[in-house]
């Protein structure tokens, strides 16, 4: 049987569970977004741990598996919290211990369930490397419908989940009734990461939480869009993960099972690494682009310099000037002067700045002005201006030209 | 206007052991501007955390019935990579007059947009947090605090790495807030503009050594009292004696 990507929002099999899978997904990028600007991102890799091991017991003793996860989940947020407050013990510490305990414990009852039933140990296979394609149980209603209660609880209060991450300190300080939220948000976690396991597995969903939140943070200052630009990140890649653990066993034509967990994980680390690169902010990329803006900058200046005293200038400067109508056929035009003029009129405070206000003498003073007639702006000419009295010459007593805007 | 005032009787935090303040006993009123002085750890901060109630109380009472608070942070504390604008910072004050979820309203905006006017922060209202200079997200936190609407505004060392603009500019803004009949009170460690600031201040070396009008209590005696080694002392016998008992040494 062949699937293509329409199969998985049209097949009557499949639709189900790539709805919830969404759902999930933008779900675990909502909390993972909190959890991030907290600088809490390691607390789900924990919890996730804790989560296994409520799973194994859950299906060994109750046939439950997400309600007993969320619930040990639960458990660990609850014994970090006690080995924070009352051994005073560090976060990371905390945290270390509470994993690879969990950890510990989870592989332990893990070989018990495998020994004693392997039924259930198999079910808990599910959570251990996810499996989201072939969601077909009581999965699918119970995990959209709380996903979906839970986006809806954090987009509409999204104001008040960042202003309690931002300064939990200002809500204590006020007896405002926040606590209340903050508990529901820890419930959340706890069945983020549950829920999440489904589609990730234990192992990976803290990394599906948070790298949609690493993606967004590159691109906006904005907590609210933060939580956007994270959600269609987030579900983005889970489709493309679910979509590609079935494609490629099919294209392949071969009889292997991948699960969808690494390949969600693949997809949202690509993307997020080269987000980094392409980051308005800081990315790699962006940097390239404007130091090059820059020194192209100080070409057309300096050319338009060169003109102004009457020098010759390269042809290739003198196309892209006339490109940008400020010159023409070797003459300025009246926008180029101006350009020109205020140029020199920067060179010509600045040097007197260095030599007159800070002693500087001989050719350093060209040199540095040079530079800063590139950099400074209206706002520090004007500042210039009028610490220097209104000058009207340079130290080497030429005339300082007017400003003509 | 009736006077407000809030209370501290017979105060004592310990952190674990450690004594942070010791027996303080001391009332701030409304209509007046008020300084806590101290040296580095000398509890001022403390005391403030203590009478917000951010510290479990060891023993003694604070007193503040029907007061409301408003509390503006060290600068350090604010996490300057959080992305949050500095009108959504501001808006955070206006958050007990809000519905549920907390949407506001252009009631509340304008507001907000009016104290950053008088603070001189309008026209970075959409700035993020990090790209403001000390001085700008001082006047933020202020303006945060502002739009509370307390009757009393705690600040914590509002005047630490700012631009002396902002300084004149806030200290004016507490005397207007003076006179309109509300508390306010300075953690404060700088001694040279003591007597220009406040109309009273409360001197702390983790113990109360003096409090009252600025006029009549802040002289030389008083600040060698209070930055002088004898109290230190008095402090790291209690903290050996307490250690001894413990059995710890």
């Amino acid at each position: 049987m062949g699937f293509t990507l329409s199969d998985f929002f049209l097949h009557p099999v499949l639709q189900a569970s790539t709805f919830a899978t969404l759902l999930l997904s933008i779900f675990c990028s909502l909390i993972g977004c909190v959890l991030f600007v907290r600088r809490k991102a390691l607390l789900a890799e924990t919890l996730s741990h804790a989560a296994y091991i409520g799973v194994l017991l859950g299906l060994l003793f109750l046939g439950l598996d997400f309600l007993a996860g969320a619930f040990s989940s639960l458990f660990g947020v609850a014994l970090l919290r006690f080995l924070e407050k009352r051994f005073r013990l560090s976060q990371d510490v905390a945290l270390s211990v509470t994993l690879s305990v969990s950890l510990a414990l989870g592989t332990f009852f893990a070989s018990i369930t495998q020994f004693y039933c392997p039924i259930a140990y198999k079910q808990s296979l599910i959570f251990l490397y996810g499996q989201a394609a072939t969601m077909l149980n009581v999965h699918v209603l119970y995990f959209s419908l709380i996903s979906f209660l839970a986006i809806l609880v954090v987009v509409l209060r999204y104001r008040v989940v960042c202003w309690n991450s931002f300064d939990p300190l200002f809500f204590r300080a006020q007896k405002y009734r926040f606590q209340l939220f903050e508990v529901l948000l820890f419930i959340l976690l706890s069945f983020a990461v549950v829920i999440g396991s489904r589609a990730c597995g234990i192992m990976l969903v803290s990394g599906m939480m948070i790298a949609p939140a690493i993606f967004a943070r590159a691109f906006t200052h904005s907590f609210g869009k933060m939580l956007g630009l994270a959600s269609l990140m987030g579900a983005f890649c889970t489709l493309v993960g679910n979509f590609s653990s079935v494609w490629i066993p099919q294209t392949l034509e071969m009889e292997l099972t991948i699960p969808t967990g690494p390949l969600i994980l693949i997809a949202l680390a690509s993307i997020t690494f080269v987000s980094l690169f392409f980051s308005p902010k800081e990315g790699f990329v962006i940097r390239i682009v404007r130091a090059l803006r820059f020194s192209l900058k100080i070409q057309i200046e300096n050319a338009l310099k060169d003109l102004y005293k009457k020098r010759k200038i390269r042809t290739t400067m003198a196309c892209l000037l006339s490109f940008l109508g400020m010159q023409k056929g070797g003459v300025l035009t009246k926008k180029g002067e101006q350009k020109a003029q205020n140029l020199i009129r920067l060179h010509r405070l600045w040097e007197l700045y260095l030599s007159r206000e800070l002693g500087v003498t001989g050719s350093r003073i060209h040199e540095s002005a040079e530079e800063m007639e590139h950099i400074l702006d209206h706002e520090m000419e004007e500042r210039l201006t009028k610490y220097l009295n209104n000058p009207t010459h340079d130290p080497h007593n030429t005339e300082i030209p007017k400003r003509i805007d | 206007m009736t006077k407000k005032s809030i209370e501290l009787e017979n105060l004592s935090v310990y952190y674990g052991k450690r004594c942070a303040i010791w027996d303080i006993n001391v009332t701030f009123q409304s209509h007046n501007l008020t300084g806590i002085l101290g040296p580095n750890g000398s509890g001022k901060s403390t005391m403030v955390q203590a009478i917000l109630g951010l510290l479990p109380i060891t023993s003694g009472t604070v007193r503040h019935q029907g007061v409301s608070i408003a509390y503006v942070p060290q600068k350090k504390e604010i996490d300057l990579d959080f992305p949050i604008s500095i009108l959504d910072l501001v808006l955070m004050g206006a958050y007990h007059r809000l519905g549920w979820l907390k949407w506001y309203n252009k009631k509340e905006r304008s507001l907000a947009l009016s104290i950053m006017q008088r603070l001189g922060i309008e026209h970075i209202k959409d700035r993020q947090i990090q790209e403001v200079s000390g001085g700008q997200l001082q006047r933020a936190i202020v303006a945060r605090a502002l739009l509370q609407d307390a009757d009393f505004y705690i600040l914590d060392e509002p005047f630490t790495g700012i631009d002396f603009a902002t300084e004149k500019l806030l200290i004016s803004l507490f005397r207007e807030l003076r006179d309109r009949g509300k508390g306010v009170i300075l953690v404060h460690h700088d001694l040279t503009n003591v007597e220009e600031i406040f109309d009273e201040v409360v001197m702390v070396n983790s113990r109360l050594v003096c409090s009252g009008p600025t006029k009549q209590v802040f002289d030389t005696h008083s600040v060698q009292k209070t930055y002088g080694d004898k109290e230190r002392l008095l402090e790291e016998a209690s903290h050996l004696f307490e250690k001894v008992r413990k059995g710890k040494t």
